[in-house]
């Protein structure tokens, strides 16, 4: 278990990420990927994307894809219903914009096709509420990055 | 999530305030299949209250929809960017009905 943590810290020390987070950064590492987790994450971030200087409309659209974003994890992840999320916010002053990136250790299961659609809108919502969006499955599991510009200070 | 269903036979309104989540939405499910299960000859889903929808509340809607099928016509009642955006984003209310208030949603005008 220490031995565990102790990777994932360095896995995650002293890459890219850290030179970009010139300002607040928001971050939940190894959270259980469990549905009663994900509304206090949710208010957690909506309440930093207003302190970052989102308008009303952007930090509703970034709680609900960065929800739907952990849903997935939750729901299609781990198939033996164990395992970990990894929830980041930055904000990128030089995009004039911030990021949320939702990550995974899993392999997603993707669904198969039913009639009703049933949980299938996820990803569609993601990617209309976000500025931008990617869906990136590598060997060690999959990463959702969305972004939403800053407001235009007035 | 709080539920509460109120009418007569004829139409049954249901009122929703909370959040529907991955957590709630199998509540609301339930509730909802119930109601439906009485026939009623409307049945008008009041998420005026709800402050977040996620997209297992979608589901649920499109879901609820269906079950009510051809006897039970299915109403929802929605404003504001939490609950109508996603509605809108999704093209939801092309499938459904969607009022901006409980009375016209329980007289059926457009």
């Amino acid at each position: 278990m220490d031995t565990d943590r102790a990777d994932q810290a360095r896995s995650r020390g002293g890459g890219r990420e850290s030179l970009e987070t010139s300002t607040a950064e928001l971050g939940y590492h190894a959270v259980p990927a469990s549905a009663d987790r994900l509304p206090a994450l949710r208010r957690a971030l909506m309440d930093w994307a207003t302190q970052a200087g989102l308008s009303a409309d952007n930090v509703e659209a970034l709680g609900l894809s960065s929800y739907e974003a952990m849903a997935n994890v939750v729901e299609h992840a781990y198939t033996d219903g164990d395992g970990v999320l990894d929830l980041t916010a930055v904000c990128l002053p030089a995009e004039n914009r911030v990021r949320v990136t939702v990550a995974d250790r899993g392999e997603w299961t993707v669904p198969p096709a039913r009639p009703d659609m049933r949980n299938g809108r996820g990803l569609p919502l993601i990617r209309r509420l976000a500025d931008e969006s990617e869906v990136v499955a590598g060997s060690v599991g999959t990463t959702v990055r969305m972004w939403w510009s800053l407001s235009v200070a007035r | 999530m709080g539920v509460i269903t109120e009418g007569d036979e004829r139409t049954l309104v249901v009122k929703v305030s909370g959040e529907i989540d991955l957590v709630t939405s199998p509540q609301l499910e339930q509730e909802l299949t119930r109601a439906l299960d009485t026939r009623p000859e409307a049945l008008v889903l009041d998420i005026t209250g709800v402050t977040f929808l996620s997209s297992a509340g979608l589901a649920v809607l499109v879901g609820m929809h269906q079950y009510a099928g051809e006897h039970t016509r299915f109403r929802v009642v929605a404003d504001g960017a939490a609950t109508l955006r996603p509605i809108q984003l999704m093209g939801l209310d092309g499938e459904f009905p969607v009022y901006p208030s409980t009375a016209e949603a329980v007289a059926g005008r457009a």
